[in-house]
């Protein structure tokens, strides 16, 4: 690759590649991140690159791209520039595809998506209702460029913000622009980004840094995951920008090792970046200069708390300290330091591209733009959905994420990860903003969303959510650290049924005095969880205690299994399927489970085809 | 320097600006107590029982007292309903950890704490003092924390024998529970719960083992070529004598005599 | 220990200290555990503290100092896996292998480990064998991956 030396020559390599992708004629994208090839994606890769190859058409090509967010239908293809949507697709069915829909347009009804209700045959991606409520900026790309091919971002417009920025703007006035998007931090806090820029800009001591946190560690979120897998471009161009605003010459991604295909993709497009001279010195010709660095997290939640990453880059143990003075003022190095998260860079390109005015249209009063969840858990549609700020829940898990799995109830929606609660189903109306959230006591964190249906128990999430904080907490102060002990153990006891009545108001105190007391948001936010289940699912609470009943069926201490031998046919298929060899009894004779031995994981309840397994 | 004028527990006062909070109670004697805070080192801010209530731009917060920095005027409760709450609580969570045992048991006793969650048994109560002051004074690094969240602990590398302690004993006289102890015996000196073990040297009068060998060797690669004679008397043997004897040697080596 | 093979990570990393994190993961990378006499080098050739070098060790899950099996399995049990019964599958293996989370088996074969969401949260539970990973699974499905391994 050679370097582009101006503006001119920018413009010139896109002009050369749009003349060449006019040339292109079929398109199938295949979705490469890590939960497609998880899915079978790669080899589906791999076969139409060989049956491509064979067509000896130049005008077909086959592109491997991040996600296309619909993960449950996965592996899928798109085929351009029709968009055919084939879903779950096998390495057998390609033979069936290049024949019929590649050579003769036609679409093979057996792999399109069909309406669950009517049945009727959607052959189209953007006919689907999953994306029907999305709103993609963010995510524009992903799908039509390759991430690991710089060229692809650069066909579609990218670094053309940098190139703006670099000669068009004043650092103040990017500030501006950004500060009239009303973009906030994508990260959970929701601090409005251009007021964090400026007053890094303006806080005295020199060098300033920039860091984007790709520390992704609420479980059930992996947004940040596939905006870089699937365009890691938008987030370095956004960081250039935001270094050149605030005067920064050096720049970190910090990202979690869980990541390891992330990390390839943004090396990789760090590297490319380097080779055309986005990044490294006198950028474009201007005169400036910047470049990034990686670190890579070494598996510890509480080192996405800003001063507990700083803590790692700088080669210490992710302790958190005093935030007393601000990171923008006293940050990496004790320098001024802005950090935003992935998702909030990869806003950047966008609004300098298309003005703040096009950015803050989208969205509520408060909360502009889009907001990408992972819709995950008991929903029928996983993945991952762009979509407005203010779009109501309802329309997030229903509309779009098609409801419940297996027709049961919904029960609540967990948002903000540890940092959140569970919001329960008087609020789905609730327009998602970052506002709304911490209204009902919960917030929008990072942006996973996790649907819990009727077999979700409550008291059961909010110790999970307390069991993962015991380990990841950092353990230096004594509220977050000891206080998280005392609510699991009482939490421990209630889903044993040992629990008393009094526990959920000494529950409530621990919570209150950890908000108030700890060093810092982990432990601030970490009763979160506790708090919205005992005040939207109270009587669970008392079920547990007095009652000593799990009614969802996942306290183990408070369910037992049993075969009813009126029932049971002695068909041997619960012997069959325990994991752990509880179940006797002879061909055509009554089973009996044994109860020392049962680790009560109901999988014997699932498998029984004559109801003969029953909980108590 | 500039100054900043606050109101704490109702008294006007001005203060140097970025002065702590505890230091300007400590001047005027009104009483927070701590467990983690030495004037020595670094505030660290992990007991969090110096816990102060402060009003800031009319907006109330709770702050650590050892580490809150005083920039503006603020309006500070050191001691009121909220912060003894917080206190209480911290003191009972720590009494449930490790017991009651030394400044737990007496801050405990002046609160008033009576433990719903029982009395534990552990020998620590995480507050650092023995880790900081081994890196920031003695700038050995002898012991670290280890592991995280509920399982964080103090120990040695890899919680064998601490062999980088030189055995000056600053953790065993700076813990508030009184974990880590001196024990001397004979030519032998064993410091608990950090698991050092180390050989001892004789006084050059009385002939008594009193001062860890290590430790004499870290001294002489601290300050150089001197001759160590002063180091290698007990303090019983340096009585009157000893301020006659340590004038008589010079630092850059040898005695004046 | 190679000391060729770490003073070549020593090397990519610039000697320098404060890349202390990403030296353990390349150490880690290469022996899947952190080798005592491995960290005592390291320690001493960058003139960092033993004792920070351990807490580090110890305080980040990515490490571990006691080696690892032939086969390296990870459960994860994020909130979406564990809704889906990820916690199922991890008191199965625990039965099934007769180790805890974070040991290995005598016969060096397996280890297993616990983790706190990997970021396929759609398509979970997730099960992870020496990065390879698998969706959707479930205690039959484990069952028959660790029997074609043994």
């Amino acid at each position: 690759m050679k370097k582009i030396n101006d503006i001119e020559e920018l413009k010139k390599l896109r002009e050369k590649l749009i003349k060449g992708k006019n040339k292109e004629g079929i398109v199938i994208s295949v979705c490469m991140e890590t939960g497609c090839i998880a899915s079978g994606s790669y080899e589906i890769y791999k076969e139409l690159l060989k049956e491509v190859k064979r067509l000896k058409d130049k005008k077909v090509k086959v592109l491997k791209t991040g996600c296309h967010g619909f993960s449950e239908v996965d592996p899928a293809i798109v085929i351009y520039p029709e968009k055919i949507f084939y879903i779950k697709v096998k390495v057998d069915d390609i033979d069936e595809i290049i024949e019929k829909t590649i050579q003769k347009r036609e679409i093979i009804e057996r792999l399109t998506y069909k309406d669950e209700t009517t049945g009727e045959i959607i052959p189209y991606l953007d006919q689907i209702p999953f994306y029907k409520k999305q709103k993609k900026l963010v995510l524009s790309l992903n799908g039509l460029i390759d991430p690991e091919d710089i060229n692809d971002y650069i066909l579609y417009g990218g670094y053309s913000a940098l190139s703006k920025v670099l000669f068009e703007m004043e650092p103040e006035e990017i500030i501006e622009e950004i500060k009239k998007s009303g973009l906030r931090g994508r990260g959970g806090g929701g601090f409005p980004t251009g007021k964090k820029w400026e007053y890094c800009r303006k806080a005295e001591g020199e060098p300033k840094y920039v860091i984007c946190n790709a520390d992704e560690g609420d479980p059930g979120a992996f947004m940040d995951r596939s905006v870089i897998e699937g365009n890691p471009h938008s987030v370095i161009e956004g960081m250039i920008i935001g270094a050149y605003a605030i005067g920064a010459n050096d720049g970190f991604v910090y990202i979690r090792h869980e990541y390891p295909l992330a990390l390839k993709r943004l090396s990789f497009a760090i590297q490319q970046a380097r080779e055309y001279g986005f990044l490294g010195e006198d950028i474009l010709g201007s005169g400036f200069s910047f470049d990034i660095d990686i670190v890579r997290g070494g598996g510890a939640f509480v080192c996405g708390e800003s001063t507990a990453l700083m803590a790692s880059i700088e080669g210490k143990v992710g302790e958190p300290r005093a935030k007393y003075i601000h990171t923008v003022e006293k940050g990496l190095y004790e320098k001024p330091t802005c950090l935003n998260n992935v998702e909030t860079w990869a806003n950047v390109p966008f609004i300098i591209n298309n003005g703040w005015e096009k950015f803050a249209e989208i969205g509520t009063d408060t909360s502009k733009g889009t907001k990408i969840f992972s819709l995950v858990g008991k929903v029928k549609n996983t993945g991952l959905v762009e979509v407005p700020m203010g779009i109501t829940l309802k329309e997030i898990i229903f509309d779009i994420g098609g409801g419940i799995k297996g027709n049961k109830k919904f029960k609540g929606v967990q948002t903000g990860g540890p940092s959140g609660g569970v919001i329960p189903e008087k609020y789905l109306d609730l327009p998602v903003d970052f506002d709304k959230l911490n209204e009902v006591g919960s917030m929008m964190g990072s942006g996973g969303m996790i649907v819990m249906d009727e077999d979700t128990c409550m008291v059961d999430v909010a110790r999970y959510f307390l069991n993962f904080l015991k380990e990841e907490s950092c353990g230096k102060c004594v509220p977050c650290r000891e206080g998280i002990n005392q609510m699991l153990s009482i939490l421990n006891r209630i889903t044993e049924g040992k629990g008393k009545i009094e526990d959920i108001e000494i529950l409530k105190e621990i919570s209150d005095f950890m908000q108030k007391a700890s060093l810092c948001a982990l432990g601030k936010t970490a009763p979160n969880p506790v708090l919205t289940t005992i005040e939207y699912f109270y009587d669970e609470y008392v079920a547990h205690i007095e009652k000593k009943k799990c009614y969802s069926g996942v306290c183990k201490d408070l369910i037992e299994y049993f075969i009813d031998p009126e029932k049971c046919t002695g068909c041997q298929l619960c012997a069959k399927n325990c994991p752990v060899s509880a179940i006797e009894g002879e061909r055509k004779k009554v089973h009996k489970i044994d109860i020392e031995k049962c680790i009560k994981c109901g999988i014997c309840f699932n498998v029984c085809k004559f109801n003969a397994v029953e909980r108590k | 320097m500039e100054n900043v004028e606050i109101i704490i527990d109702g008294v006007r006062k001005v203060v140097p600006k970025r002065i702590t909070i505890l230091k300007v109670a400590q001047e005027l004697k009104i009483e927070i107590p701590t467990l983690c805070y030495h004037p020595a080192i670094e505030p660290y801010g992990a007991c969090r029982l110096c816990t102060v209530e402060i009003e800031k731009n009319n907006r109330k917060m709770f702050v650590t007292s050892c580490n809150y920095p005083i920039e503006n005027e603020i309006k500070i409760e050191t001691n009121n309903e909220n912060v003894i709450k917080i206190r209480k609580l911290i003191l009972e969570l720590l009494i449930a950890k490790v017991g009651y045992k030394g400044k737990v048991k007496e801050i405990a006793e002046k609160y008033n704490v009576e433990p719903r969650f029982g009395v534990g048994d552990d020998d620590c109560i995480l507050c650092g003092l023995c880790v900081n002051v081994c890196k920031e004074i003695i700038g050995v690094n002898a012991i670290s924390f280890s592991s995280r969240g509920i399982n964080r602990d103090v120990s040695p590398p890899f919680g064998k024998e601490a062999v980088d302690c030189i055995g000056c004993g600053a953790c065993a006289f700076l813990c508030p529970i009184g974990t880590i102890k001196i024990e001397d015996l004979n030519e032998k000196r064993i410091i608990t719960k950090i698991n050092a073990n180390l050989e001892l040297e004789k006084c050059k009068i009385c002939g008594k083992y009193f001062v860890p060998k290590k430790f004499i060797e870290y001294i002489k690669n601290k300050i150089g070529n001197v001759e160590l004679d002063v180091f290698l008397i007990c303090d019983e043997c340096k009585g009157e004598n000893y301020i006659k004897r340590l004038a008589s040697f010079s630092l850059t080596g040898g005695k004046n005599e | 220990m190679k000391k060729l093979e770490v003073d070549k990570i020593l090397e990519k990393n610039g000697w320098k200290k404060n890349k202390i994190v990403g030296i353990l993961q390349d150490i880690q990378d290469v022996y899947y555990y952190l080798p005592e006499d491995v960290l005592i080098y390291i320690s001493e050739k960058l003139n960092i503290p033993l004792s920070q070098i351990y807490s580090i060790s110890t305080f980040y899950k990515a490490f571990s100092l006691k080696p690892k099996g032939k086969y390296r399995i990870k459960i994860c049990l994020g909130t979406a896996c564990h809704v889906r019964g990820g916690y199922i599958i991890s008191e199965f293996l625990k039965n099934k292998l007769k180790i805890l989370p974070g040991e290995t088996t005598k016969d060096e074969l397996f280890s297993f480990e616990t983790v706190n969401c990997l970021g396929a949260c759609a398509i979970g539970p997730i099960v992870v064998i020496n990065e390879k990973y698998y969706g959707q699974m479930d205690v039959e499905k484990t069952e028959k991956l660790i029997n074609k391994l043994k």
